[in-house]
């Protein structure tokens, strides 16, 4: 084996967090690591209301526990997060990774903490070719049907959150599950 | 009692019938033992179709449901993933096929702690691996005694508890768990602050031991 493919995106606040470790799992095992664009499903905070139901607490309460503990650990790697105050779209700059083909890494680091620190519009055609531009000299207009054709291919294997780690036909949802990852990988 | 009230360095929130508190459970009793301590074990009795819908097998096959299909691809995965590492810890886990009433079985965990606190690793084992090999009816209080007598505690009374102030000490503690910021299992309770799954169970050590070098990252330790 010698790559592994991880679905990412940059709105997902889990997503942010594992960029590090997985290049450090990847270093580890020796592994290329292919990065591929899912438009996942964040959600906002809601907002508490009187009556709220049992269903609308519980995702209120979710939600705000899952910010806090992405913003605990955000600590624990030493990375600046803050939370927009929605979240916003990223198809063009998820699409911007196949422009991106040659200057990954940059583009992705770039594009993250655009939206985690200095909260850009990642759906911004000007935002997305600056970062381009920025990461590797990249010039063009980032492909929404690649991203379509990504998406649709990703949902086949079933991805349907990220960040999303496929290992021999193996689904892991979260950076949580590197211990087992590394293990795989070395099992040959 | 309070959500996020103890004596003990740590809460730990589980219900018997949660996939991912089943596998949480011998991490964590490990850790407790590795810490010469007793963390305070509570139930928090999930309401699983207020967020996550409802649905019915029989033989394997879904009869009824009003879940969406995303729903069910979260499901499908986690259950997915919660047997992957349950078979790593030696376990089998068969999905459930309906939503069970764990209440009963929860209490015991309380009947348990107040009664005979060093025989609750004895009661999660005579409990949790034969509810997911299908093979325990935890809405049967009888069955529940069994448990408890399995597990070397007394259940002269557990029946008459878990129908009166057991029941309402259940009760009343679920009523504060939203409004304290705790909603699913494990959820952990260190210095007032939660941790939902046993992902942060190297963070937790860590503090529990000193804090003695870098913080860790949340992991699914082997």
């Amino acid at each position: 084996m010698k790559h592994i493919d991880v679905f990412i995106d940059f709105k997902s606040p889990a997503s942010y967090l594992a960029v590090g470790p997985t290049r450090d799992f990847a270093t580890q095992t020796g592994l290329d690591i292919r990065w591929h664009p899912f438009n996942s499903r964040q959600r906002p905070v809601p907002r508490f209301r009187e009556n709220e139901t049992r269903r609308e607490s519980h995702f209120r309460v979710r939600e705000q526990a899952r910010r806090e503990m992405h913003l605990h650990y955000a600590g624990v790697q030493g990375l600046p997060m803050s939370f927009p105050d929605q979240p916003g779209e990223t198809r063009l700059a998820l699409a911007g990774l196949n422009a991106a083909a040659d200057c990954t890494d940059d583009f992705i680091d770039q594009a993250f903490r655009a939206y985690w620190v200095d909260h850009e519009d990642l759906n911004d055609p000007a935002l997305v070719s600056a970062l381009l531009q920025s990461a590797g000299g990249v010039s063009g207009t980032p492909d929404l049907a690649w991203l379509d054709e990504q998406q649709a291919w990703a949902e086949s294997l079933g991805v349907f959150d990220v960040p999303m780690y496929l290992v021999r036909d193996q689904r892991f949802l979260g950076r949580e599950h590197l211990p087992l990852l590394t293990e795989v990988v070395s099992s040959g | 009692m309070r959500a996020k009230e103890s004596s003990s360095p740590l809460i730990v929130y589980v219900d018997i019938k949660s996939p991912y508190a089943f596998v949480a459970i011998k991490p964590t009793l490990a850790l407790e033992a590795r810490l010469g301590v007793e963390f305070d074990w509570r139930p928090l009795t999930l309401d699983i179709p207020s967020y996550a819908g409802s649905a019915e097998k029989r033989e394997g096959k879904v009869v009824t449901s009003n879940r969406s299909a995303s729903a069910w691809l979260s499901i499908r995965y986690a259950y997915m993933d919660a047997r992957r590492y349950a078979e790593r810890q030696g376990y089998r886990l068969l999905g459930t096929e309906k939503i069970w009433d764990s209440s009963i079985a929860n209490i015991g965990i309380t009947w348990v702690a107040e009664r005979h606190r060093s025989q609750l690793p004895a009661y999660f084992d005579a409990v949790y691996p034969c509810f997911w090999t299908r093979d325990l009816d935890i809405e049967d209080v009888a069955v529940v005694c069994q448990c408890l007598e399995k597990a070397g505690v007394n259940a002269d009374g557990f029946i008459e508890y878990q129908a009166g102030v057991g029941r309402q000490q259940h009760d009343a503690l679920q009523a504060q768990l939203h409004p304290a910021g705790i909603y699913g299992v494990p959820t952990y309770v260190l210095e007032g602050k939660t941790f939902f799954g046993r992902e942060h169970l190297p963070c937790i050590r860590w503090c529990l031991t000193g804090r003695t070098g870098p913080p860790p990252d949340i992991a699914y330790e082997l």
